[in-house]
């Protein structure tokens, strides 16, 4: 039995990449490591998908379990002599050491041979995943033109290593497990150790069966057992894939794991919807995120706004509503543009998603979606906003299959844009033209909205008509207002009526100023409302009366009808009535009460049940009338 | 696709209205016609009627009103069977959808230019109401094409089989609250359906029919019965009408201890 | 008067809605106050979103978490004084659902003012609610309304179509002005416009004409002069049709007089009649002129 560990590469005396140039081929800072890594990683797991079969993708945030803990300090300590370069040895000695697992199945693994210099005819997705760095790939219709993707597993891990285990077959066709560790740190050399001789080193190490000039992966049986010690997910009887681990991933800017795997699961849905979409049956990946063993559902891009405006857009690419862009000189097919245009509540300031934020969609949509054709999404391409709020629209442009190579060509290492500038001659051109052509397709949001084409089934010719009208209207204008001409015309029949509508009214009092004693001022203080009071509802209302002196109160009380007021119940059908009114001299008892003001005076009325009541307030300054009584 | 009436505005209406009043029978039947210099047409929204068709609904309504003892006076039971059956008449056949339906001076010109001698039969010495344009629910033809309207039934077999339901004086009091129930054909409908199971005693139904409106009026101003369904709206109507006429047949004076059958 | 529901009733702000939109092939736009393009054969699609807090809403209605709520759409016609519901839907019992309305209303029971009320009612009692909780079913807990006035202030042209095939004109032709004889009879009543359905740049134009294209914007000017040409003509050839003439407001007379003196506000029709004899290029630049035909706008 081999015990795995580690082994630091040295500069070759031909010189080799440093692992900074290595790290740092993720070109520009990435707005967010996470967004990298789900596109990267995704995009691994589909090139490498099996036919007929779902794509699963799986992010695992876990910690490694006390059980575990003895088995990762014995096993993925580093020797002495590379220990400040090799900053996992300090991650495996804390508890609760974080991880982040990327968990493909229905997938081919990586195979091919262990060994950079081994001639290879078939598969080297070993060699060029966990060896060679900057290779081309030979994918069909692949979504990394160049593998730089694992840089940012690197990068994320704070200690820069991962764990990579897979299960492939080999060229007999038999399942097979590797196991191997992976660490990018900084060159360095040894000298001022005594231990060993002193020489330059690249940052790169490898733990598994090392040997003496490279690591072989732990095989087989021996890989599964050390995995399994390891608590790393184990496959399944016949089940193929990988489950890359990135040891102590840098999660700083979240509050918890929960949150994260949210975050997770909502940039899944915003970078990888086209391949999620359920039309596409078994060619299809399906995500799962999973934080401590709890599921985090990913967002359904068909029914999440906006994401779901895309989703129309995309599967509207194939019907006759899309449009194909062309460039006009070299005449060429570009590819196809759909639109989707939507009115809506507009989101409040920051609804968005920290996804939809990186996705650069930090709100409404109006962009368009590019793709090429592993349809993943390239990037939300910002169009002008709309002259309203409301109206907001979603485009996918997708490239002509033609053309893929040129598309890919022109984007950088994260594939997260199309960059005409890093291209030459006519593919220059294609590219630029293509954003040229998506302007122009979005230039109508500038212009205010148009009137649009209506929706009918037949002809309506009231537009056409209104058109002409203008030729005879000052012919009707002259005439007055019951001309037998213009009435007929505007088919109207008077006015809208009062009766069906519900009219809110306002002005709940009612102040009769007499001309002598016009003072009588009172004031709602609390609306009328419904309250429970001992076991009965009732409706109370609190009035101020601000004028000093005597003022009778009257209140109006009446069913509330359909067309406005009853004056006549139905046959034994109760009303509301007034059941007190609370004074500050004591309850009074009535439709109406005299008290002395400046005072406030509660109404408190008996309403009845399924019907609303209407409350009106009459106020008459009494000097007088009896004080303090009813009526 | 709607097909447009002719059009018969207001001073024209009332300037025939006064010849006809001095005019009989056969003098109004000389002086029908199919069109009318002053009568005008929707700008859109349809077609024009033809004059075809406007001979055929003519020739439709002659043949029911011969029936019903036209030219002659003929009894009142006549006219009750005339209404309906020209009430359905009219809602088949004349292919008016409800917004052109609600436009006055259309009726006019029915009653006035093309069926004069039948609107001065079935009123005679008609108040102006019942032949101009000015209320539709007292108009001689147009009242009955609205009762129709409230009353089809859609995707039946027999759509019009609710029609007989109310005498004329009931229906008026949906009529007189067509702003309201009178515009919920699913109210007036389904109001229609469950009468029959209502037992108003000895108190007129016209009576019982008011009470139930009251009722329904009420609950209306905080109850959107358009948002119930068909057995929920029954269940309510149901409730009202039982109500109302247990209260009216209570205290009807000659009611009494009798029981009531059910 | 103040009016008192004899019920809880939520806030308004447990709904937040979104602008009626009416649906057109290519998308949306925000429904405008006035349909000035509508008539009975228009079928409005309406679409509204709307934010529900349905937990909030059910709580301070009285009501417990599962009871049965319904958000649906009545409309409204004044013309017609019909109504009826548009759409329903149950609300879900969630804290934040985004809801959509999606409707089709066809224009035959509908005119004058369509109002659409939006409103959410208890669909049933729910056992467990509070005392002054609604319990009727249909109980309105929140509403609101639109109104859209669906004919404008526009002065409309009558307008038909038709195929010339069938009718005596030339088969060819883009279309015809129909004017009737009697001067005194309603103007209305009396000239019609038929638009050949044949012509297929014409039919486009004229079925476009609420939002013409470049193209349909210049046949639709070409219409527009030729129409007015018709009528000036036809004015000018009835040898009584003077300034002065009497004839009733709203009749053909009164619409042609009228139509010769705001196109041509500087000549007395005398002097055109002068003209188009003699000159006849030069008062057909002039109609050109007075129509603004081919003019951007």
């Amino acid at each position: 039995m081999i015990t795995p560990r580690w082994w630091s590469q040295p500069f070759p005396p031909t010189g080799a990449i440093a692992s900074e140039g290595i790290r740092n081929q993720l070109g520009r800072p990435p707005v967010d490591p996470l967004t990298v890594f789900v596109r990267e990683t995704a995009q691994n797991s589909w090139d490498a998908r099996l036919p007929d079969v779902e794509t699963v993708y799986r992010l695992e945030l876990t910690t490694v379990a006390p059980t575990h803990r003895p088995t990762w300090e014995r096993l993925l300590t580093p020797p002495a002599g590379v220990q400040e370069h090799l900053g996992v040895g300090r991650a495996v000695r804390t508890p609760n050491l974080r991880l982040l697992s990327v968990v493909d199945r229905g997938t081919k693994g990586l195979g091919g041979p262990t060994r950079a210099d081994q001639l290879a005819d078939g598969r080297r997705d070993w060699i060029s995943f966990v060896l060679n760095v900057g290779e081309k790939r030979d994918t069909t219709q692949g979504g990394g033109t160049y593998g730089y993707g694992k840089a940012v597993l690197y990068r994320l891990s704070r200690v820069g290593t991962i764990l990579v285990y897979t299960r492939t077959a080999d060229e007999h066709g038999e399942l097979s497990s590797r196991l191997i560790g992976i660490a990018l740190g900084s060159s360095f050399d040894n000298r001022g150790r005594v231990d060993t001789a002193s020489r330059p080193f690249t940052g790169r190490h490898w733990w598994g069966d090392a040997r003496d000039d490279h690591v072989e992966p732990l095989l087989g049986e021996h890989a599964d057992e050390v995995a399994r010690s390891l608590g790393l997910t184990p496959f399944g009887p016949g089940e193929s894939g990988t489950t890359l681990v990135v040891i102590d991933p840098d999660l700083d800017e979240f509050d918890d794991m929960d949150h994260a795997a949210r975050h997770l699961a909502d940039t899944i849905a915003w970078q990888l919807w086209p391949i999620m979409l359920p039309e596409r049956g078994a060619q299809r990946l399906t995500p799962e995120v999973v934080s401590a063993g709890v599921t985090h559902p990913v967002p359904d891009p068909s029914r999440t706004y906006p994401l779901r405006m895309f989703v129309a857009a995309y599967r509207g690419l194939k019907s006759n509503a899309a449009t194909t862009l062309e460039s006009g000189n070299p005449r060429k097919r570009l590819g196809r543009f759909a639109l989707e245009r939507a009115v809506v509540v507009p989101m409040t300031a920051g609804a968005a998603s920290m996804a939809a934020g990186f996705a650069g969609v930090e709100g409404d949509p109006h962009h368009v979606c590019l793709m090429r054709s592993p349809e993943l999404v390239v990037r939300y391409y910002e169009g002008p906003t709309t002259s309203s709020v409301h109206s907001v629209y979603a485009g996918v442009f997708r490239a002509d299959d033609d053309l893929d190579e040129v598309y890919a060509a022109s984007e950088p290492p994260t594939h997260d844009n199309w960059v005409y500038e890093q291209l030459t001659g006519p593919d220059r051109t294609f590219v630029r033209v293509t954003f040229t052509r998506l302007r122009e397709q979005l230039a109508v949001f500038r212009a205010p909205v148009q009137a649009a084409v209506s929706t009918r089934s037949r002809t309506a010719l009231g537009a056409a008509s209104s058109y002409l009208g203008g030729l005879v209207a000052a012919a009707f204008a002259e005439a007055p207002e019951n001309s037998t001409a213009s009435a007929g015309v505007r088919r109207s029949q008077g006015a809208a009526m009062a009766g069906g509508t519900r009219p809110e009214s306002s002005g709940a009092v009612d102040n009769r100023r007499s001309a002598a004693a016009g003072r009588a001022r009172v004031t709602t203080l609390v609306e009328p409302h419904l309250e429970e009071i001992e076991g009965a509802l009732v409706v109370v209302a609190r009035y101020g009366v601000d004028a000093p002196g005597p003022v009778r109160l009257e209140a109006r009380l009446a069913v509330a009808t359909w067309e406005g007021r009853e004056d006549e119940p139905p046959a034994g059908a109760e009303r509301p009535r007034v059941s007190h009114w609370s004074t500050p001299d004591g309850v009074v008892a009535g439709d109406s009460c005299t008290l002395v003001g400046p005072a406030e005076v509660d109404l408190v009325v008996t309403p009845v049940p399924d019907t609303a009541t209407e409350i009106g307030l009459i106020a008459t300054p009494s000097a007088d009338t009896v004080p303090a009584g009813a009526t | 696709m709607s097909v447009l009436y002719p059009r018969l505005l207001g001073d024209a209406a009332k300037r025939l209205h006064q010849e006809h009043l001095q005019s009989s029978i056969t003098e109004l039947n000389a002086r029908h016609a199919l069109r009318h210099p002053a009568a005008v047409f929707a700008a859109t929204g349809g077609r024009r009627i033809t004059q075809e068709e406007l001979q055929q609904l003519r020739d439709d309504v002659l043949e029911v009103a011969r029936r019903a003892g036209f030219p002659d006076e003929g009894r009142r039971q006549d006219r009750v069977s005339f209404d309906l059956e020209v009430a359905r008449l009219l809602h088949e056949r004349c292919g008016l959808v409800a917004g052109e339906a609600a436009v006055r001076p259309i009726w006019a010109f029915l009653a006035l230019v093309l069926l004069p001698d039948v609107s001065y039969w079935r009123y005679p010495r008609p108040p102006g109401d019942r032949v101009l344009g000015t209320d539709i629910t007292r108009h001689v033809w147009g009242r009955l094409w609205w009762r129709a309207h409230l009353l089809a039934l859609p995707r039946e077999y027999d759509r019009y089989q609710l029609l007989e339901t109310f005498g004329e004086a009931a229906f008026d009091q949906i009529f007189a609250r067509r702003r309201s129930i009178g515009g919920s054909r699913a109210l007036v409908r389904t109001i229609a359906e469950i009468w029959p199971a209502v037992d108003h005693g000895r108190v007129p139904e016209r009576e019982v029919l008011i009470d139930v409106l009251k009722r329904l009026s009420r609950w209306g101003a905080v109850v959107e019965f358009e948002s119930l369904d068909d057995d929920e709206l029954r269940r309510q109507v149901l409730d009202a009408a039982i109500e109302s006429a247990a209260r009216l047949r209570a205290q009807a004076p000659s009611a009494g201890p009798r029981h009531a059958g059910v | 008067m103040t009016r008192v529901f004899p019920f809880l009733r939520p806030p308004g702000d447990v709904v937040t809605v979104g602008p009626w939109s009416r649906l057109t092939p290519d998308g949306g736009e925000p429904l405008p106050d006035t349909l000035t393009d509508w008539d009975y054969s228009t079928t409005l699609s309406l679409h509204r979103p709307l934010k529900v807090d349905g937990l909030r809403l059910r709580r301070l209605s009285g009501l417990p978490e599962d009871a049965a709520v319904d958000l649906s759409v009545q409309w409204l016609a004044t013309s017609s004084a019909l109504r009826g519901r548009a759409w329903r839907a149950e609300l879900p019992a969630d804290d934040a659902s985004d809801l959509t309305i999606d409707f089709s209303l066809p224009g035959d029971d509908l005119g004058g003012t369509l109002e659409l009320i939006t409103s959410v009612t208890l669909r049933r009692p729910a056992p467990g609610a509070s005392m002054a909780a609604a319990t009727r079913p249909g109980s309105v807990l929140w509403s609101d309304r639109q109104r859209v006035l669906l004919e404008g202030e526009n002065t409309l042209f009558p307008i038909a179509t038709a195929d010339f095939h069938d009718l005596p004109y030339p088969t060819g032709a883009g279309w015809y002005l129909h004017i009737e004889e009697d001067l005194e009879a309603a103007a209305l009543g009396s000239i019609l416009l038929v638009v050949n359905e044949r012509h297929d740049v014409v039919m486009r134009a004229v079925e476009a004409a609420s939002s013409p294209t470049d193209a349909d914007m210049r046949v639709l000017s070409a219409l527009r002069a030729d129409v007015l040409r018709v009528l000036v003509e036809r004015a000018l050839t009835s040898e009584d049709l003077t300034e002065d003439s009497d004839y009733p407001i709203g009749s053909l007379g009164a619409l042609l007089v009228t139509v010769v003196r705001n196109a041509f506000p500087a000549f007395s029709m005398e002097a055109l009649r002068r003209e188009r004899q003699t000159a006849p290029a030069l008062f057909s630049s002039r109609i050109q002129e007075a129509s603004q035909m081919m003019v951007s706008p």
